[in-house]
């Protein structure tokens, strides 16, 4: 039997369908994996051994009766921090959350374990998805697998190491501004940003809420589109929930891009985009064109706004989400507060990071009455106009192309002291979580020091099926 | 646009110690430069910000469904006592027992 834990979703079903290995058999060599390479990675702030091999159990049990046993019956999978697992540790990195045990599950998380997947563990993340790098987590260091001296992305940084180390088959990640795409760029594996409302947020600690959005991180296309195909789907406890049927991104893949229109837009290949990574996709571009596509240039100007918007906007929400965090229900509380004030103030700023405060001045800065005010105004306008540009450029066009992350991975410690430049590693991100639209990147080649870089396939609202069809075609091609 | 640190800081329920409140005074002007990119947008008719969602849901029924049991939902607290949460009081006093 080769090494399951760098054996595809498809291959683990087929090799436990032909009785070549059990679920119990694969967790086990994953929980291995785990402790052979997580001292080095640190993808994992809580490892679920004991109901990894309980769940594991449980599929093959199901299996050995004839029992319908769940579209990802038996693959391991890691979560990442901020989504509620009842009774497992979920600390978004924060000294705030260090212990806190949430009385129920993410809605994400039930339907993957009605599905059959194995919980191997949560993962480590930049503190309340705030960030870019992971190097924001109050709890722990994670490093890129591809090279250990540098940064994983962020914010779902643990999440990406851990399926590009072999330390998971795929993960769950959250993306508000490019949390899943932008790891997974920098450690060469394909994550995916559904189109907002797609998957339940219920159960997801609410960073922005009007962006937040939970994708899968996986090694591989057709990966992502059956964990997708697991997640998506109506939740009535979710008010955002789009009420339409989803799915179909499985039959979607091996039809080509013959026919397809895929548009450039010029503001994603210039200014603040590193030569080589530019480069890489364009080559990853022609490689789709010689497959059929037909590729052009697009120009969007409202896209020099969408980085901004998004920090006030993104902040702004963050600001009011994060009130919860007082003291009084869960999560840290300060000691000897005299009065509900003081005991405020207190558990909060003993508890956020640095990074978490910056966000919250901002954003709260953004939405107090006086000159804050004007920001929030220029924001929702120019969220506006990077919406209807994306989505009229979209009507012309099946698909949008560009770099994922502006730059390959950077050393670790690099922009830790420079807040804005850790922002403009969001460049290419953050339009569509602006516009709410669909968003997959997938690895592209290597940039400096043969290092991954990140191609980004957007499209229309809903369209997830028209990505994986030409992201999986670009992966053949890539392959050949 | 300079930002009064302290003062947002008091309204976001934010305490700040004398060396946080000066590092984060530079970060903060940094960051709001950055946000000042904004001011050149060009306001163009009347734009305005539309639903993130394109399908979002209607409201559900208006009726009684499973909530969270008193149990589990004081289960998390830092102090409890008579199934609630005990925090101090609102106002300073003598007497902190709430």
């Amino acid at each position: 039997m080769h090494d399951v834990t760098g054996m595809s979703i498809a291959s683990l079903q087929e090799a436990m369908a032909r009785g070549e290995t059990s679920a119990e058999e694969i967790a086990a060599a994953f929980l291995a994996r785990i402790r052979e390479k997580d001292d080095a990675v640190g993808a994992y702030l809580t490892v679920t051994e004991e109901e990894a091999l309980a769940q594991a159990r449980a599929v093959d049990a199901r299996r050995a009766r004839g029992l319908p046993a769940g579209a990802l019956a038996g693959i391991p999978a890691a979560y990442k921090d901020n989504l509620c697992t009842r009774g497992v540790r979920t600390t978004c990195a924060s000294k705030l959350l260090a212990d806190y045990r949430p009385p129920y599950d993410a809605a994400a998380v039930e339907r993957l374990q009605a599905a059959g997947a194995v919980m191997l563990g949560k993962t480590n993340l930049d503190e309340f998805a705030m960030g870019s790098s992971t190097e924001h987590s109050a709890l722990g260091r994670t490093r890129n697998p591809r090279d250990l001296s540098r940064v994983p992305g962020g914010s779902s940084g643990g999440s990406a190491a851990a399926v590009a180390a072999g330390e998971a088959a795929f993960a769950l990640g959250s993306d508000t501004g490019g949390s899943v795409r932008q790891p997974a760029a920098l450690c060469g594996v394909v994550g995916m940003r559904p189109t907002y409302g797609a998957v339940s947020r219920w159960g997801l600690v609410a960073f922005a809420s009007s962006m937040d959005e939970i994708g899968p991180l996986t090694r591989t296309v057709a990966d992502s589109a059956r964990v997708l195909e697991a997640l998506c789907g109506h939740d009535v406890r979710d008010m955002t929930s789009a009420r339409r049927p989803c799915g179909g991104y499985v039959e979607a893949l091996g039809t080509g891009v013959r026919g397809l229109s895929i548009a450039l837009p010029e503001e994603m290949f210039g200014e603040g985009v590193a030569p080589e990574v530019a480069e890489a996709v364009e080559r990853g571009a022609r490689l789709l064109e010689r497959k059929g596509a037909r590729l052009c240039g697009v120009r969007l100007p409202a896209l020099r706004y969408a980085l901004p918007a998004y920090y006030i906007l993104s902040s702004a929400e963050a600001s009011s989400n994060l009130a919860r965090f007082d003291g009084v229900r869960y999560g840290r509380r300060a000691q000897e507060a005299r009065d509900m004030e003081a005991l405020y103030a207190a558990s909060r700023s003993e508890g956020f990071g640095p990074e978490v405060k910056r966000r919250i001045l901002l954003g709260t800065f953004a939405l107090s009455a006086g000159d804050g005010e004007a920001y929030w105004r220029r924001a929702q306008r120019a969220r506006a106009q990077v919406r209807a540009q994306m989505r009229s450029a979209l009507e012309a066009h099946d698909l949008l192309l560009s770099p994922t992350a502006p730059s390959v991975a950077w050393r670790a410690g690099e922009k830790a002291d420079d807040p804005v430049s850790m922002y403009r590693s969001d460049l290419c991100t953050v339009p569509a979580s602006l516009a709410g639209l669909p968003a997959l990147s997938m690895p592209c080649g290597t940039g400096k020091d043969g290092l991954p870089v990140g191609l980004q396939l957007m499209g229309r609202a809903f369209a997830e099926g028209t990505i994986y069809r030409a992201a999986q075609a670009l992966e053949e091609a890539m392959a050949e | 646009m300079p930002m009064d640190v302290e003062k947002t800081a008091r309204l976001a329920r934010l305490r700040l110690s004398g060396p946080e409140r000066r590092a984060l005074s530079e970060e903060m002007a940094r960051i709001m430069a950055f946000a000042d990119a904004l001011s050149a947008q060009e306001a163009s008719g009347e734009e305005r910000a539309e639903e993130a969602s394109a399908g979002l849901s209607a409201l559900r029924a208006d009726v009684a469904g499973p909530v969270l049991a008193r149990e589990e939902a004081l289960r998390a607290a830092p102090a409890r006592r008579e199934g609630c949460f005990i925090v101090p009081r609102a106002l300073a006093g003598e007497d902190d027992d709430a």
